[in-house]
């Protein structure tokens, strides 16, 4: 037993009489009061005690722990004061206890941060000064990414003015990667940073999304800190990722399409189809067309093609479109089919017919052109006529009429040439000179020439004839001795 | 293909009417193709044309074969005059009185007989003249018509279209007039200009002539007539 007092820790227990007063272990003795007292570390954020640092560019409360802070409350009048009271702008403290007291504080960019550059706190009461100061901490926050305007993008679009909101970007520009679509880019617009906000470009990779209608992106943003790099706190971070980015598959597109031959009849011809967003899109083309093997990138397709004859024809009759892997169509892009067109005489032969003195025939030998190129259509097709003979004027009955019939007997133009007969096959007509005479304004004969592929539902026009047959002459496009060679017959 | 005979006793014959006649059957023509030595023709061009008839519509040619054979079908029933070319060996079209005088020997199809066998015999060989036709003044070429008639009967005759490129057959053994024009072109005669040098072209089987032909352009008329 002593004297005086006793300090006992709570896992004693004690056996003894004391006539005095037990003061708290915690407690120290009670001593008068002397400058204040800063706490090793004893500087933190007030709301984050385990934060002993601040950001740039914000305002709050910090703490300060000690002893002999304000222990009247009033009359000490402690006052804070910081080493760069410029960038670091302190406010009066708030009383919490004699070991605390809280300060506000506005933090503004130009600040030094980092752990190399810690700021000096001390804590002046009318007892004294704080001594050794302690130290602040300014780093630069995180930053974070709230929105993206523009959202969602298109593969192989470009977005310009998109504009990324959110906080600590930091005063210098960031920059702003994206991940999850391909080679899509964000390049930023030079005087738009703030720091909480930055515009650029974005650059959808036309691939973006492969054969999936659509993916998410993720686009992350770096800051470049405030004017001396990114000063990171302990577990912060540069970077703010922003996910969910939706990119949409880009609908395909075709700027030309080309065919060659691009004849009715063609086998094995090649199709070209330029444009964007083709690997691996489906072509279509119009009824008739056999696709028989496709190749090609994202921006040229080329297809081999069968042209059935029944194909319809013409200067820009004809549609292609493709749709994409992820389902997207293209608009349809025309192409040209070329066909018969009309025909052009290439022989012509008239003489009296054998054993005859007086009757006459003409052969007239036609090449079947194409409408468009103005070329031989040099494939054998069927081809059909739609005579019409009127004026009868012979004495005996007529016979022996033949004529190729549309879609029931069509004739045979082999190479795309046919020949032609007008006229009598004896002598045995009279009076002489009787047949299918023009008469009145009527024609003897008019007759057209078509184009009669199996499975068309309609035939083409060629050629129109008209004229007469006589047993001693005849006529024809008016030409009494047969038409000259390069004569053309037109629909 | 099958076709369809008209009987009409003058007047109008309607397309419509035409359609409207469907053949109550059709016979074949089968046979052979022979040269003048009578060996197997192979790929000359066969048809048929009505006998005593109208010809009006296409010549639907068949080939013969390696052998000499054809077959033409799908013929309505009716009396027929079989011809046949080789127009690249010197065979023409021998259903013209020009290369080949007198009435053609005739096939009947009927209901009892609907397949009939016939030999159509080709050659000789025709004679073939080649050439180009020119402007004689500025010697650019000509298209043109040639007209040739035999010497001696000018019914057997041929007018024929030609680019200025030519090539005619000639019947063999023959003399024939030559006779060539062109609009705005003096009608040139074989052998040339001038009528004191006009005479028969006569070529023997198979012979090949080239001749260049040049026209003399038709001078304008006087002013006033």
């Amino acid at each position: 037993m002593v004297d005086g007092a006793y300090y006992a820790s709570s896992s004693e227990t004690a056996d003894c009489s004391y006539y005095g007063e037990f003061l708290d272990a915690n407690q120290p003795p009670e001593q008068e009061i002397g400058a204040p007292v800063i706490n090793p570390g004893g500087v933190t954020d007030a709301l984050d005690t385990s934060m002993g640092w601040e950001y740039v560019d914000t305002s709050g409360y910090i703490s300060i722990w000690g002893l002999w802070l304000d222990a009247d409350k009033t009359d000490m009048n402690p006052q804070v004061t910081v080493d760069d009271p410029t960038h670091i702008q302190l406010g009066t403290p708030s009383y919490v206890s004699d070991g605390q007291i809280n300060v506000p504080f506005t933090i503004t960019a130009g600040v030094a941060t980092g752990g190399g550059s810690p700021h000096n706190i001390t804590v002046t009461t009318t007892y004294g000064t704080s001594e050794p100061p302690d130290e602040l901490y300014i780093y630069d926050a995180t930053p974070a990414i709230q929105s993206v305007s523009q959202t969602p993008w298109t593969a192989g679009s470009t977005y310009s003015g998109v504009t990324i909101s959110g906080s600590n970007f930091g005063t210098i520009c960031p920059s702003v990667a994206i991940s999850g679509a391909g080679a899509t880019t964000f390049t930023v617009t030079t005087g738009t940073c703030t720091n909480s906000s930055v515009q650029g470009t974005v650059r959808v990779d036309p691939n973006a999304t492969g054969s999936s209608p659509s993916v998410n992106a993720t686009l992350t943003l770096t800051s470049g800190g405030y004017g001396q790099g990114f000063q990171s706190a302990p577990g912060g971070s540069s970077q703010a990722p922003f996910p969910g980015v939706e990119v949409l598959a880009a609908a395909p597109t075709i700027t030309r399409v080309t065919l060659s031959p691009n004849v009715v009849g063609s086998n094995g011809a090649t199709m070209t189809i330029n444009g964007t967003g083709l690997s691996g899109a489906t072509p279509y083309l119009p009824s008739g067309f056999s696709i028989t093997k496709t190749s090609g990138s994202s921006t040229q397709m080329t297809l081999t093609v069968n042209i059935a004859l029944s194909v319809s024809y013409g200067t820009n009759c004809c549609y292609a479109s493709v749709q994409s892997a992820a389902g997207k169509s293209s608009g349809s892009a025309v192409f040209t089919v070329d066909g018969p067109g009309y025909l052009v005489v290439t022989g012509s032969s008239m003489g009296h017919c054998g054993g005859c003195s007086t009757t006459v025939k003409l052969l007239e030998t036609y090449q079947i052109m194409n409408g468009v190129s103005k070329t031989a259509f040099s494939t054998t097709v069927p081809v059909c006529e739609t005579p019409v003979l009127s004026n009868w004027s012979c004495s005996q009955a007529q016979s022996g009429m033949t004529y190729n019939r549309c879609n029931v007997n069509p004739g045979t133009a082999t190479g795309g040439a046919f020949t032609d007969g007008w006229g009598l096959t004896s002598d045995t007509y009279t009076p002489v000179g009787c047949g299918y005479p023009t008469s009145g304004g009527s024609q003897g004969i008019t007759d057209e020439w078509l184009f009669n592929p199996a499975g068309a539902t309609v035939q083409w026009k060629m050629g129109n004839l008209y004229g007469y047959i006589l047993a001693n002459s005849v006529s024809i496009n008016g030409y009494v001795d047969g038409m000259p060679v390069g004569t053309l017959i037109e629909p | 293909m099958w076709k369809c005979f008209l009987l009409v006793a003058g007047g109008m014959l309607s397309a419509a009417a035409i359609a409207d006649e469907v053949p109550a059957s059709v016979g074949i023509i089968r046979g052979v193709a022979l040269d003048e030595n009578l060996r197997p023709l192979a790929a000359a061009q066969v048809w048929a044309e009505p006998a005593d008839g109208l010809l009006r519509g296409m010549i639907n040619f068949v080939d013969s074969d390696a052998d000499g054979h054809f077959s033409i079908d799908h013929l309505p029933l009716g009396t027929y005059n079989v011809f046949a070319k080789k127009e690249d060996e010197g065979y023409p079209m021998i259903d013209f009185e020009f290369y080949r005088p007198g009435r053609p020997p005739t096939v009947t199809l009927s209901t009892s007989k609907p397949v009939a066998s016939t030999v159509v015999t080709l050659g000789p060989k025709a004679g073939t003249l080649t050439g180009a036709i020119t402007d004689a003044v500025t010697g650019a070429p000509v298209g043109a018509a040639f007209r040739m008639w035999h010497l001696n009967k000018e019914h057997a005759d041929l007018s024929t279209s030609v680019a200025s490129d030519y090539r005619v057959l000639i019947p063999p053994d023959v003399d024939v007039v030559l006779e060539v024009h062109a609009d705005g072109y003096e009608t040139w005669y074989y052998p040339g200009y001038g009528a004191a040098a006009s005479g028969p072209l006569r070529l023997r089987p198979g012979e090949r002539m080239s001749l260049g032909i040049k026209l003399q352009p038709k001078l304008p008329a006087p002013p006033g007539k």
